[in-house]
This record gives C-alpha cells, sequence and structure tokens, in this order.
C-alpha cells in the first residue's frame, strides 16, 4: 500500500486523471483509467511511479500511464515517457530488463472446428519442441560471431538461415531491426548470457497461445486484414532472454554510478539514467538495438519452429496451414521518434515499458499493409479470458506518443496468486473451459491463473473509448504454453 | 520453503518478488540474501553437497550497491554457469568491498528446478539496508 501521497489525483473525464504539477515535477502525469480499474491501481505504488518520472530531465508534455499500469521498479508497467534529444535521458529502466519484449500473432487458413479435435496432440508436440521455462536452452548455439550478426539484423537473420519468409519483415515493427546495433556496445557478458537463449521462450509470463477470432468489432479492417470469425490464431509473447537482462543489468548500474556526476536528482534511483546525447547515453541505445534486434530473432524462430510443429502435428501442408504474420511489436523499448508538441514536429526518445506503438493510418512509418487501416495493436490478456486485436488511431499521436496498453496488467502478486490457488488444479479449471494448458514451471499455472490480471475486456475498453486505439477482434484461447 | 524458520520473507508487490531479509551483521545480510535469491530461482531449499568454490572480488560504491552488486555476480554465475550458490565465507571492507569465497555445485540438468522463478534482475527500486536495534535487515525487488 502506498504511504502519504505528495499529490492528489483529479479526474478530467471518463478515461483520464491527471497528476498536477506538484514539487520537483517537470510535467503532470497523465493516467488513463476508468472508475471500475482505478482502485485497483490506487492499491500499488504505480501512481507514485508516474509522479516519480515525471521529475526526470527533458521529459515533454506529461508522465503517460495506460489502463494496463501496475508497479514496476522505477517507471510503471504500462508506462510512457518522451524526452527532448538535447536536454533529455535515457533510462535503461524505463525500457526495463527484458529488452524488446513483445508479441507477435500470425493467422491461419484454419477453423476453430478443424483444431479443436487435435488440440491435446498439438499443444503436446509444441510444449515438447519449445524450450520453455528456467534454464531452458534452445538449439541454436552461437559463437559470439554468429550471435554479433544476429544483433546487427535482428529477425533478417532467422530468415537468412530459413527460418521465415521475407514477406514477414513488413509485418514487424521497425521490420524487425532496430538501427543502430553496435556489438561493440555490448558486453562479454551479455553474450555469454545470451548464447544458448536463442529459440527460447522463457518462463513466468511469456507463452505460446493457439486461439480463434471469437469476435469482430470492425469488419473493414478485420477483412483487410484477412481476418474471420473463428480463425485460428498463433501469439507467441517472449523476449530478449538473458541477452537483453545482462544488458540492462549493466548499463544501469554504470549509470547509477554516473548520475552524481551529471549532477541528476530523482527520487527513485531506479530511474537511472543519462543524458541522450552523452557517450554513455547514445552507447546504451545501441546496445539496446542489439538487444531489441536478439528479441525480434528470437520471435521470428519461435513461430518458424512452431510452424513447422504444427504442419507436422496435424499432417498439413505449409498450404494448408497458411500461417501469416500479422504482426509483432515491441513492449519494452526506448525510440527516437517523430512527434508534434506545441504544433511543432520534434524528434524525441519515447521510453514505452509495457506498452505498445499503436499507428493510425497514414502514418509515415507504417508498412504499405496496414497505410490505410493503421497498426494491428495486440493485446494479450489471460489464459482463461480472452485477447484483443485494435488498430491504431490518431488520439494515440496526440496523447500518448503513439501509445496504447499492453495487456491487462496483473492484480495480483505472484504469492497472493499461490495462496488464492492452493489446493486448486487450474489445468483442469481451463480444460474446463475448452482450453488446454501446459507449463514448464510447476508453480507457473498457478502464478499466472486468470483472476492474477485485469480483465482485459476493461482495460481495452478504456483504450478505444481514450481514442488512442479501436477494437477490431476479440480472441479466445484453445491451447496455452507458459514458460 | 517453510518460511517460519527462514531469516528473510516475501513481501507483496503485484508484479515482481520483493524480499526483506534479517541478520545480525552486514555479513549475514549478504548471506542471507543471496540464500533468499537461490531458493527463489531454485525454488528450493534443500541442496547438493557443496563441490564447488568460486573466488571473486566486488568493489561498490555503497553498501547498498554492494549488496546489489553481489546478488547481480551470484545471478549471473548461475543463468550463465548453472553455478548454484550454497554458503559462502566473505570479508567486507568497510563499506564498499567484498571479497568472497562461495560455495556450491552445478546444475546437472537445465530444467532440474521446475519449481524455480527466473530473476531477470537485481533492481535499485525500494532498496533498503540499515541498522535495527537488534542487526540489520535489508529489502530487495527482483524482477522476474
Amino acid at each position: 500500500m502506498p504511504g502519504e501521497r505528495k499529490f492528489k489525483l483529479r479526474r478530467l473525464d471518463e478515461t483520464r486523471w491527471e497528476i498536477p504539477m506538484v514539487g520537483g515535477m517537470r510535467v503532470p502525469g497523465l493516467i488513463f483509467s476508468d472508475s471500475s480499474l482505478l482502485p485497483d491501481i490506487e492499491k500499488d505504488n504505480s501512481c507514485e511511479q508516474v509522479y516519480n518520472v515525471a521529475h526526470m530531465p527533458g521529459i515533454v508534455s506529461n508522465s503517460i500511464a495506460l489502463p494496463d499500469i501496475h508497479w514496476g521498479y522505477g517507471f510503471p508497467i504500462g508506462g510512457v515517457a518522451a524526452f527532448d534529444l538535447d536536454q533529455g535521458v535515457v533510462s535503461p529502466g524505463g525500457v526495463g530488463y527484458d529488452i524488446n519484449c513483445g508479441v507477435r500473432l500470425a493467422t491461419t487458413g484454419l477453423a476453430r472446428e478443424d483444431v479443436i479435435p487435435r488440440i491435446k496432440d498439438l499443444v503436446d508436440s509444441l510444449y515438447s519442441a519449445i524450450p520453455s521455462g528456467l534454464g531452458s536452452t534452445g538449439k541454436i548455439r552461437l559463437n559470439r560471431k554468429a550471435l554479433s550478426e544476429v544483433v546487427l539484423s535482428g529477425a533478417g537473420w532467422a530468415i537468412k538461415q530459413g527460418m521465415g519468409d521475407g514477406s514477414d519483415l513488413e509485418h514487424i515493427e521497425d521490420h524487425g531491426r532496430v538501427t543502430g546495433a553496435e556489438s561493440k556496445s555490448i558486453s562479454d557478458r551479455a553474450f555469454e548470457r545470451g548464447k544458448d537463449q536463442l529459440g527460447t521462450l522463457g518462463s513466468g509470463n511469456h507463452f505460446v497461445e493457439i486461439g480463434f477470432i471469437d469476435e469482430i468489432f470492425e469488419s473493414e479492417v478485420a477483412e483487410s486484414w484477412g481476418l474471420f470469425p473463428g480463425q485460428v490464431t498463433l501469439m507467441i509473447h517472449s523476449g530478449s532472454r538473458g541477452f537483453g537482462y545482462q544488458v540492462c543489468d549493466e548499463f544501469l548500474a554504470r549509470m547509477i554510478k554516473n548520475m552524481a556526476k551529471e549532477k541528476i536528482e530523482l527520487p527513485d534511483r531506479q530511474l537511472a539514467c543519462t543524458r541522450i546525447n552523452s557517450p554513455q547515453g547514445k552507447e546504451y541505445l545501441s546496445a539496446m538495438a542489439g538487444a531489441a534486434n536478439f528479441a525480434f530473432a528470437n520471435r521470428q524462430i519461435l513461430m518458424n519452429l512452431a510452424k513447422e510443429v504444427w504442419e507436422r502435428s496435424m499432417g498439413l501442408s505449409p498450404r494448408e496451414l497458411r500461417l501469416h504474420l500479422l504482426y509483432d511489436v515491441s513492449h519494452n523499448i526506448a525510440k527516437i521518434e517523430d512527434h508534434i508538441v506545441n504544433g511543432k514536429q520534434v524528434k524525441l526518445c519515447v521510453h514505452r515499458k509495457g506498452a505498445t506503438r499503436a499507428l493510425p493510418p497514414f502514418h509515415p512509418l507504417l508498412p504499405q499493409r496496414y497505410l490505410k487501416s493503421g497498426q494491428p495493436v495486440l493485446i494479450p490478456g489471460d489464459m482463461g479470458r480472452c485477447s484483443f486485436i485494435l488498430v491504431g488511431a490518431e488520439g494515440a499521436m496526440s496523447q500518448t506518443f503513439g501509445s496504447a496498453c499492453h495487456g491487462a496488467g496483473r492484480v495480483l502478486s505472484r504469492n497472493e496468486a499461490l495462496k488464492r490457488t492452493k489446493g486448486r488444479f487450474i489445468e483442469q479449471e481451463l480444460q474446463d473451459h475448452n482450453i488446454y494448458a501446459r507449463s514448464a514451471g510447476r508453480k507457473t499455472m498457478r502464478e499466472e491463473f486468470p483472476e492474477a490480471y485485469k480483465d482485459v475486456s476493461s482495460v481495452v475498453e478504456v483504450v478505444h473509448k481514450a481514442g488512442l486505439a479501436r477494437k477490431v477482434a476479440c480472441i479466445k484461447p484453445m491451447g496455452v504454453i507458459k514458460g | 520453503m517453510n518460511q517460519q524458520t527462514l531469516p528473510w520473507k516475501l513481501l507483496e508487490h503485484p508484479a515482481d518478488i520483493r524480499i526483506e531479509v534479517h541478520g545480525k551483521n552486514v555479513e549475514q545480510i549478504f548471506l542471507n540474501s543471496a540464500s533468499a535469491m537461490t531458493s527463489i530461482i531454485t525454488g528450493t531449499d534443500e541442496h547438493l553437497e557443496k563441490l564447488s568454490v568460486k573466488i571473486f572480488f566486488l568493489q561498490s560504491d555503497s553498501l547498498q550497491d554492494l549488496l546489489v552488486d553481489w546478488l547481480r555476480e551470484l545471478l549471473f554465475l548461475f543463468t550463465v554457469e548453472r553455478f548454484v550458490f550454497c554458503d559462502a565465507f566473505l570479508k567486507i571492507d568497510e563499506t564498499t568491498a567484498i571479497e568472497a569465497r562461495v560455495r556450491g555445485y552445478f546444475m546437472e540438468f537445465p530444467d532440474q528446478f521446475r519449481d524455480g522463478v527466473e530473476i531477470k534482475g537485481i533492481t535499485y527500486h525500494g532498496l533498503l539496508l540499515e541498522k535495527t536495534c537488534d542487526g540489520f535487515v535489508a529489502q530487495v525487488i527482483f524482477d522476474v
């Protein structure tokens, strides 16, 4: 529970609350929520973290929180903050340990009825083939030179090795490669920690999910993206694994030591940062880009692995399965982007920590396929209820630096989740709702049980009403693999 | 994990893992924090015979940062070398340096600890290390 607050929340309208500027805040806080979600947000320290981020040098407009906000470390999870390139800072804690943790969604040519009778075999086959859980290692072992290629090329590296189709790149944020990566910015320890983790899912809330489209909200957009009711989908949630964790860890420790020299004073040391245009700032952005590319490659490899297993398990040809990548989005990242501030176009360093980019129609960074519609925004929920596909809307550019939420957001601690599920068999409960789930970790199912998360439908409703992104389709799970 | 008998406990945190550790002196805080982290990442307090030894030296700007650096080093050894901390002989120099002789063992197979939780990093958020009337207390949040 938070202690005595130095600020008061002020309701602006149905979906927005403000933390007016007090003390050392350089900008106000802006929280997207509604009266049903706000009590959960107020239970922990996440509003304090929005307030803390507002103190950072060079922050522009607002310290923003999206409706899946919850207490993180330094930045809240579900936080967005943009910084001026001259005066502003870059913060590894504002990106997170799991750099470019993200989600990709692929559609298939299959209908729900085609997969239901085979779902157990399919999930079991995927579970056996995809390395998941603590300490898992992949089949791809690369030396530093080869791993440097991954770091420079991102998803394109995997495609070059035959793991995917060249057209996939158009359906990945930044075409699966953040520019500016240099392997010299990345330590030997990061290479060591990542050397056997390409093509691994990870643990905790990372997952592979087979689902189906349960409801379509905007048929025109859905049709243009090739979505249809009952269509079977594949969703993958993973990131840069130990490689990214190590990059964050090392730069954070280095920046903490430098804060006094740079005369930056902040309410929380985890917000440790450095000027964007300093040598250390540039070095971090370069290393972060490398870790982001590792993550893009990782999700590309995982999708290809799932595709091969799926075809084998159900005896389908690639033409019959028709697995096509809809989009791949980053959740934890800092990017140099153009935005309009006070009527002027400026370059900013936008930190998204547990947030998804949500570009509206005709944004110059959109691939041709999504130019007219806007970007697919993928919002996974918990493993028992549903997930959403949204489309980026203009309101995101004017309010959140082109961002929307990234998920449902936890509402129970892992410990509390274990207490509440004592004696329960979550796999069976899910199976009673026609969801077949497996996990590598023995406690994962209970820690990740659906009620540990906010209802993603409520979270997405706020995003929709606030005009950040619009609902296109709802996906229900059929089979889940958790780390 | 029987928390009744342990010199550390879990505190509530919605997304990550937050621990509170007690010790009579700074060395005990460091040892108990390492035991707590090991218990979390392995999911057990029962460990194999301590067959291997790691020796290292760390220097930091403050005692709090030294605690983070100590745990970072042990986490790295676990994730890369699969080395599991069991106990250690520590020499902590005033406030900012540690000479550690760590005893442990190597994981036998990659998914040996199916009750364990993957720790991504040791955070500085809410970091606490202070003297109490009967010793020391520390609080650390792990990103998981």
